[in-house]
């Protein structure tokens, strides 16, 4: 049994972008149905976008297909999408790769992504030199996904977050937790531990996951993760005849020398589901799915999302609020 | 004087060829029946409690339930006193005659498992063979509805009334323990019990998966001070996680005398003299200890080399700020506390701040657990429970004060704040800046007996308050039955002086004991001392 959430509000340390959404389906010159889940960086002086795109909508949950776009943006809010996709996986055995993540480690950008395959869902890791040539360094065992690579090596180790999805061995049911692993080539993965349960975050009843690459600070790695709750009693939302599960945004502060330390956590959510295109117009709403932030010189921090699992939304906060938050 | 009933006795004795040596006053009338049940000195007498005795209340309560229900069922538990387990068989052997089952721990279990016993057995009533955190020469019978709450005036007067009805405790006739085992009357509490509270104590935790990560950076030194809190609270800090625990063996023996600590009470510090002594050579975190019957709980902090007490209010300060830090606003809406008339009123002002409601009931968990209970259909949810007797609550699973939940929250809440290089008096000390200073003392008369009651309650009515520099905002005088936070309270001899300086005293004679006690809370230290100064003219001193 889930125990109900009840109403949850955004934070007020955090703003939304006033003409969200930053990026939709219109603005891709290829087929395009809903894009969002998007990881961002800077990079080269430039602001780097790749985002999930899913086209040729077919009804019900089903879609044609899914492949990986890339946006540029000189600020970080208005974007000019790339001519083609540059980036799907479809083999026998594999049937789409999505929701990708970024991160720049010394200097070289590595994509995190999902992979849906006929034997469980998989956690990718690519790196990338141009945004046109990945190299594929390893894929995790199923079921994992929402991988996100910390932006330097943690006692010369690699070291990510990630969502295993443990349904067996949490009674059956969605209990899905955030665990840290680490790595020396980003091939070969270990020393896994349990970072956070979802019985830790109170308005989360169904399960929690790592959101966006973490940005270090004098007091820890500022960690945001996604965190949802089921009430049975939601009806329909979006396109969907029934969806009863919300998504929102959680902010968490890690230990730096061992990230697996939870050392701080916001007691309410970071984001919450409020606005139209969060609520009401999308395929699946109810739904924020942070997927990456940006800590800007002046202490502002990017907080980029998927918006009902339709639109690419942007929210801002200063770095010193998010930090009260969790210190 | 030889009375009937001392001759009845002498002559029972005579009859079972025991010895028979009462003390003068035990046959001053019977003990009385009130809201728990009894509790006294054990020996020989109707004033005393004794396998008669227990019959005799176990008879009149037979006889409430056969006309209560069909089928009456009641779960039975007792504490490590000496002739505890005794009293059970007695009090089960006697349901068993009068065609009711039970349920029977098989050793020494916890008042708050016997809450829940009854709960999770759908018993229609709860027996707890035990006299808390009294001395060993003590013992006692609480009675449990079957919401597993100790009785309220109303049901217990029921109770007393089938009680009073017995005359002869002496010629109740009763199968033996062994025979009402035999006709399978009494089933053995199973270990799927256990499994099932500890699981439930796992619930109230609100970052558990952290506890389990990083609960062994936390040192604690426990005591049960020979009492039944061991077993569950062990286990409950094993499983979730608060696996460096060093445990005061001289005190883990189940030892009715209490062989090294003169009264097993954690509200008493010397109580702690073991415990600090462990927590000193092993420089733990924490030293807690809970009373015989596991249902109040007390903390020793180490503060720089030392190891400080908090008192019963602090402790529930720092449970309720810190429900308050991790609990979600929005999640707040529809969440009430609970706590006594007596207990800190900066509760309440917390309470207020996050647009939670406080309910204010009379000194007793049994108050507390009826609260619960009326609100349970009401779209409200219980959030905590506290009285400044170191009694506390987290969960409505079960309707008493649980130690072992109070145990394992404050080790969560230890580990949090040293986490991030606090303590738990710093955690007071952001209490108090956020919500404002709270000073409280508690003070007592010792009267030579109760006769002098009505002279001490009318020297508390006449103190001029103007002397301590206060006004009087309003004056409160429970015995004519009070309605607060929409509850009409039962009628109670509590008197309390509410001042507009933001502080109150509240007079509060014992029902039991030539005691009367005193609590005062207040803002600031120095309207404290003058508070004090005036109780203290009407013949008050400090309890330590």
């Amino acid at each position: 049994m889930h125990a109900v959430v009840g109403e949850l509000h955004s934070s007020s340390m955090v703003h939304r972008y006033a003409n969200n959404p930053v990026l939709t389906a219109q603005q891709v010159p290829y087929e395009s149905s809903l894009v969002f889940n998007a990881g961002v960086i800077k990079y080269q002086g430039k602001y780097v976008m790749v985002f999930r795109n899913d086209y040729n909508y077919l009804g019900g949950t089903n879609f044609g297909g899914t492949n990986i776009g890339l946006a540029e943006s000189n600020d970080g809010i208005s974007w000019k999408v790339h001519d083609n996709p540059v980036f799907s996986l479809k083999t026998g055995e594999i049937s789409r790769a999505y929701d990708p993540r970024l991160t720049v480690i010394d200097g070289k950008v590595y994509m995190c992504f999902a992979v849906d395959t006929k034997h469980g869902i998989r956690g990718g890791i690519a790196s990338t030199d141009d945004f046109e040539h990945f190299n594929i360094i390893s894929l995790s065992a199923p079921d994992n996904r929402n991988m996100v690579l910390f932006p330097e090596k943690i006692n010369g180790m690699f070291t990510r977050l990630e969502r295993p999805f443990t349904v067996y061995g949490r009674g059956g049911i969605d209990r899905f937790d955030i665990w840290s692993a680490q790595s020396p080539d980003l091939k070969f993965w270990g020393n896994n531990n349990l970072v956070l349960g979802v019985e830790d975050v109170h308005y989360a009843n169904d399960k929690i996951g790592p959101a966006a690459p973490p940005i270090k600070t004098k007091y820890g790695w500022l960690t945001i993760f996604h965190a949802v709750d089921i009430d049975k009693s939601r009806g329909k939302h979006g396109w969907e005849d029934t969806w009863k599960k919300r998504y929102c945004a959680g902010l968490a502060l890690l230990d730096l020398d061992d990230p697996s330390k939870v050392i701080g956590l916001a007691k309410e959510p970071l984001l919450a589901p409020e606005t139209i295109y969060e609520i009401k117009d999308g395929f699946r709403t109810n739904v924020i799915f942070p997927t990456s932030m940006i800590l800007e010189n002046s202490g502002e921090v990017k907080i980029y999302y998927g918006a009902s699992d339709t639109v690419v939304a942007l929210a801002t906060a200063q770095l010193d609020d998010l930090l009260k938050l969790v210190l | 004087m030889v009375t009937q009933k001392y001759e009845q006795w002498r002559q029972y004795y005579a009859t079972n060829n025991l010895p028979f040596q009462p003390d003068l006053d035990a046959f001053d009338g019977y003990l009385t029946f009130g809201t728990g049940g009894i509790r006294g000195l054990m020996g020989i007498g109707t004033n005393r409690l004794n396998v008669p005795i227990i019959r005799r209340v176990t008879l009149g309560l037979a006889g409430y339930l056969n006309r209560l229900t069909e089928h009456p069922i009641v779960a039975v538990s007792y504490d490590t006193r000496n002739h505890s387990r005794e009293f059970a068989e007695a009090a089960v052997a006697l349901l068993a005659t009068y065609g009711i089952r039970t349920y029977l721990a098989t050793e020494p279990a916890p008042t708050p498992e016997l809450s829940f016993a009854t709960r999770y057995y759908h018993a229609t009533a709860g027996i707890m063979i035990t006299a808390s955190h009294n001395p060993a020469t003590y013992n006692g019978y609480k009675i449990y509805d079957n919401n597993g709450c100790q009785l309220v005036p109303e049901l217990s007067a029921q109770i007393a009334q089938s009680i009073s009805n017995v005359e002869d405790e002496l010629s109740i006739k009763t199968m033996s323990f062994s025979t009402a085992l035999a006709k399978g009357m009494v089933s053995a509490w199973t270990p799927a019990l256990s499994v099932a509270y500890l699981k439930n104590v796992g619930g109230i935790l609100k970052q558990p998966t952290i506890d389990i990560r990083h609960g062994n950076e936390l040192s604690i030194v426990y005591t049960p001070l020979h009492g039944t809190g061991l077993k569950l609270l062990k286990t409950a800090y094993t499983r979730y996680g608060f696996s460096n625990l060093a445990i005061v063996k001289e005190q883990t023996i189940c030892d009715g005398r209490f062989n090294t600590v003169k009264i097993p009470n954690p509200e008493h510090p010397a109580a702690f003299k073991l415990a600090v002594d462990l927590a000193k050579q092993r420089n733990a975190d924490l030293a807690i200890a809970t009373d015989p019957d596991a249902d109040r709980l007390g903390v020793f902090v180490k503060k720089n080399k030392e190891y400080c007490p908090l008192n019963g209010n602090q402790l529930a300060l720092i449970f309720f700020d810190y429900l308050l830090r991790k609990i979600p606003d929005s999640m707040l809406r529809g969440r009430y506390v609970v706590k006594t008339v007596v207990t800190s009123d900066l509760i309440a002002r917390m309470a207020a701040d996050h647009g939670i409601t406080c309910v204010e009931t009379l000194t007793g968990f049994k108050y507390i657990g009826n609260a619960i209970q009326k609100r349970e259909n009401q779209n409200s949810h219980f959030m905590f429970g506290c009285e400044e007797s170191f009694g506390y609550l987290f969960s409505g699973f079960v309707r008493d004060k649980d130690a072992v939940q109070a145990a394992l929250m404050v080790a969560e809440i230890a580990l949090d704040a040293k986490r991030r290089g606090m303590t738990l008096f710093d955690l007071l000390k952001n209490i108090e800046t956020k919500y404002g200073n709270e000073y409280t003392e508690l003070l007592s008369v010792d009267l030579a007996n109760q006769r002098e009651l009505p002279q001490l309650l009318s020297k508390f009515q006449h103190i001029d308050w103007h002397n301590a520099g206060v006004t009087v905002s309003e004056y409160r005088d429970y015995s004519d039955g009070l309605t607060l936070n929409g509850d009409r309270l039962p009628k109670a001899n509590v008197f309390q002086v509410l001042l507009s300086e933001g502080a109150k005293v509240t007079c509060r004679p014992s029902g039991t004991e030539p005691i009367c006690k005193f609590y005062i809370d207040a803002n600031s230290q120095d309207l404290k001392a003058r508070l004090i100064n005036q109780i203290e003219t009407i013949g008050g001193g400090r309890i330590d």
